[in-house]
């Protein structure tokens, strides 16, 4: 069915919005993700639910240019939920990231030992440190994303940096 | 910054630049949640599809480009001229068309790692990397991709509108572009039909320019209905020529791509008389089930219909036990020369602390061996990403335009752009307007 055929204008109107958004936004978004699960085809699968949850709650939101916002969020509960979803971590005996063969080769030892460090982060202090250093959000920014408060983000941020490398020193 | 923050941002970036696609969007009425993997499980398509699954509609808005360059005309008899030979004495095309800055993901910060340069059309010369032209894409779009033909004049350029406010939202707009003796240029819309619920992926231009080849997925997966087309689209009358289209999971993988050259998956060979496009097929190997990339070739004058079953076969990614680390292809970017006769692909091995990164081609008289057209071995860094790719090749692979990048970041500084020809590397100019590891240009 083309959209000229969709008998429903509000699932038309949702599909095309969220299909562009999709094109503009997923990669950057499942980018995100995998920094975070360290896992490419989990972090497809958070931002596909991500983007399906908002093709169903099109017609529910009040403000449709907030939703990046709402995709954001969504995406970041994703991954609190994989992560406690797993039922054990993806993390081998090493300490090392499991990934693809081609990633591999991509990583040196060194990103990979960075890496590794931040997956033994407390969920919340990985997302913190992630959002600040990856996708370069102020404070602010990374504090209504993670629906938190301002010093929380920052108290989170200290202590995954310090963690991490307390890990690398540990590890060297 | 200290130095853990520094490690911190140069290995979440890294790594995310190890995720090139997403797959396509399916929408469906009832979404069920996406099943969670077990870590470590071989998730069901290794193959990651990218972005662009760019559903269009037509486009109302009208390219006002007011550039001195820009002549706007018919040209009579059509509007493609006649293919040119199109080489310089070092067998490289003379011009290049680039798409630079923010082409999707990367407008939209604070997602973005790295500043970006604007969004531009930019038509430059290969051998000075003097640039020629600079073309702004209209209000509310952005150049998406660019595929040229095989005189190195005629190009065929792409926009998509990025405003969710405009309506239609997701349209994507065609542009005819010529290039002028002297570098002016010739910029014409297309009224090539609104494509709906289909998001367009890869395009290629036939070497004539008379034709735009395209595959397209549908970003609504129907029940009953294809979900993969192979599109032909006349340049001189905006019409649609042939048509096949399948539900093969295999076509599926690979012919997810973003419009432009680098993609190399859609290929026209034989004189414009066929079309090859990669597929990735499912076969086990010692209790493993692995993808291997495999090439199927369509003859254009086949009816519209199948995919499938009007294509055939004709090269697959060698398996043989023996085959050494070297020889074997990047799972994905495989391309085909516009004679039909070469396979090019790249590899990439890290031993012994090094890392060696190949180009190579399989010819269709030893599909199993590959000639090393050209191999560079480099001792990386401590932590570091790799970019090794065809970016063009002229008919029979001889001469080639190739990057490759071994280095802690990824940029204009380390990143190598050059033709290789006989086994020799010779450096050309950077591309204008770098975005990450790889230029978004034709040639």
């Amino acid at each position: 069915m083309d959209y000229a055929d969709t008998a429903d204008p509000v699932a038309d109107t949702a599909q095309r919005h969220v299909t562009a958004l999709y094109q503009a936004h997923a990669l950057a978004l499942a980018r995100l993700a995998l920094v975070i699960l360290g896992d490419h085809a989990a972090a497809e699968d958070v931002v596909q639910d991500a983007f399906l949850g908002l093709y169903r709650r099109w017609d529910s939101l009040d403000d449709t240019s907030a939703a990046l916002g709402y995709l954001r969020t969504s995406v970041l509960n994703g991954c609190r939920t994989a992560i406690k979803r797993r039922s054990r971590p993806a993390i081998t005996a090493s300490g090392a990231p499991l990934e693809s063969a081609e990633a591999s080769v991509l990583l040196g030892e060194e990103h990979r030992a960075v890496l590794a460090a931040i997956r033994r982060l407390p969920a919340r202090q990985r997302e913190a440190l992630v959002l600040r250093y990856y996708a370069d959000m102020t404070e602010e920014q990374t504090a209504r994303a993670m629906g938190v408060s301002r010093g929380a983000v920052k108290s989170a941020t200290s202590r995954a940096i310090a963690a991490v490398g307390r890990m690398l020193r540990e590890g060297s | 910054m200290n130095p853990v923050e520094d490690q911190v941002r140069a290995a979440t970036r890294a790594q995310a630049q190890t995720l090139r696609e997403v797959r396509p969007l399916r929408l469906t009425q009832a979404p069920q949640t996406a099943a969670w993997r077990r870590p470590g499980a071989r998730a069901r398509r290794t193959r990651i599809f990218k972005t662009w699954i760019a559903p269009a509609t037509a486009a109302a808005a009208v390219i006002a480009l007011a550039i001195a360059l820009v002549i706007v005309r018919d040209i009579p008899n059509g509007r493609v001229a006649p293919p040119r030979p199109a080489v310089t004495g070092t067998g490289v095309p003379p011009y290049y068309v680039a798409v630079t800055g923010p082409i999707g993901w990367y407008a939209y910060a604070p997602l973005s790692p790295s500043p970006s340069p604007p969004n531009v059309l930019v038509i430059g010369e290969t051998l000075t990397g003097k640039r020629l032209a600079t073309v702004t894409p209209p209000s509310g779009s952005r150049f998406v991709g660019v595929t040229g033909a095989a005189d190195d004049r005629t190009f065929v350029v792409s926009t998509m509108r990025t405003s969710l406010t405009a309506s239609p939202a997701l349209a994507v707009t065609w542009y005819l572009l010529q290039i002028a003796p002297g570098g002016g240029y010739i910029l014409q819309r297309l009224d090539i039909p609104d494509m709906r619920s289909w998001g367009v992926q890869a395009i290629a231009l036939s070497g004539s320019g008379r034709e735009l080849a395209m595959t397209l997925a549908r970003a609504k997966r129907e029940a009953g209905s294809p979900d993969f087309e192979l599109r032909i689209y006349s340049v001189a009358t905006d019409k649609l020529v042939r048509e096949w289209s399948t539900n093969d999971e295999s076509v599926l993988g690979p012919g997810i791509t973003v419009p432009g050259p680098q993609d190399q998956g859609l290929t026209w060979v034989d004189g414009d008389r066929a079309l090859v496009f990669p597929t990735l097929v499912r076969v086990s190997r010692h209790g493993e089930i692995i993808e291997r990339p495999t090439e199927r070739r369509i003859d254009v004058t086949a009816a519209s219909g199948d995919l499938i079953a009007n294509s055939r076969v004709i090269w697959s990614l060698p398996l043989s036990p023996g085959a050494a680390a070297a020889d074997r292809c990047d799972p994905f970017g495989a391309s085909v020369t516009a004679d039909g006769k070469t396979v090019l692909c790249t590899s990439r091995t890290l031993a012994h602390g090094r890392v060696t990164l190949a180009w190579l081609a399989f010819s269709a008289s030893a599909p199993h061996v590959p000639r090393v057209l050209y191999k560079v071995t480099v001792a990386p860094p401590r932590a570091y990403a790799v970019v090794v790719a065809f970016l063009w090749s002229d008919a029979s692979g001889s001469t080639s335009i190739v990057e490759w990048a071994v280095a802690r970041t990824i940029s204009p500084s380390t990143t190598h752009y050059g033709a290789v020809s006989h086994g020799r590397f010779r450096p050309l100019p950077p591309l204008p307007g770098f975005i990450e590891a790889q230029p978004k240009a034709a040639w």
